[in-house]
């Protein structure tokens, strides 16, 4: 995938053999794209179900300011509200919530724009719909 | 690390006789023989063994099974700067059940490989090393 200059972080070196290193995005950089390009997961389920299994290591702090440092209120919103789901109360969860937004977001950008709007996180909660 | 004069070559020279190279006549050792191996030559692989380290150590060893790491060496050594990323990062940090069957990366760089316009709209390519493009944002 070819991406913007400003996303290139999170990015973490593991070594294969005695010689031989390799780039790789960290746990949470991760994660984060999980919510950022969902359909190369093959949807939102895949995230869900990661923060589902292994919320207990993720280091939610970290998670959320790589999402602020992405950019993206799409992102930020749709991820604090799956975040929320699994790690309800975590004070770095208010950072992403406050984020002003304009219009809803989608949950999952891969089905129909129709769902139970969340104001307060100004998501629309697509997962039953159909997909585009 | 720009690309390297014989990597462009070898796109070059692919491109100008595509029709002749996708056809079913043009066999495996050709394209091996032919583009494969000057590849990773290119990319500063010791395809002959010149160094002439023992079966262990030899950066190549053909005709064996391609592994993970081989892969993943393949993956970052074809762009830089890149990360794996994606389901493949998923599996090193144990965050899903799945086994890659590709080796996805991420590159800040601008790269198009005959595979991406080949398998354009057709979601990708089955040569173990995936690059895709745009965001759902």
């Amino acid at each position: 995938m070819i991406v913007p200059k400003r996303f290139s972080f999170g990015i973490e070196t593991v070594w294969l053999e005695e010689r031989f290193a390799v780039p790789i995005t960290d746990r949470e950089r991760t994660v984060l794209d999980l919510f950022a390009i969902p359909r190369v997961f093959g949807g939102l389920g895949e995230g869900l179900s990661v923060l589902e299994r292994a919320s207990d290591d993720i280091d939610v702090e970290t998670l959320v300011e790589y999402a602020i440092r992405y950019d993206s209120i799409a992102v930020a919103k749709r991820l604090g509200w799956s975040l929320e789901q699994t790690a309800v109360g975590h004070p770095a969860l208010m950072r992403l919530l406050e984020l002003p937004a304009t219009h809803c977001t989608v949950l999952d950008p891969g089905r129909v724009r129709r769902g139970r709007r969340d104001r307060r996180w100004m998501i629309v909660d697509n997962r039953a719909e159909d997909r585009v | 690390m720009g690309c390297p004069d014989e990597v462009l070559r070898l796109v070059e020279r692919f491109e100008r006789g595509a029709a002749a190279y996708r056809a079913s006549v043009y066999n495996e050792t050709q394209v091996r023989r032919e583009f494969i191996d000057p590849l990773f030559k290119a990319l500063g692989w010791d395809i002959d063994n010149e160094a002439g380290y023992a079966e262990a150590y030899k950066d190549i060893v053909h005709e064996d099974a391609i592994k993970v790491g081989g892969l993943t060496k393949i993956a970052t050594s074809l762009v830089s700067p890149s990360a794996i990323a994606h389901f493949s990062a998923l599996a090193h940090h144990g965050l899903t059940d799945q086994i890659p069957q590709v080796i996805s990366a991420i590159t800040t760089r601008k790269v198009v490989v005959p595979s991406m316009r080949m398998a354009e709209g057709a979601g990708g390519s089955t040569s173990g090393v995936r690059l895709v493009s745009t965001s759902d944002t």
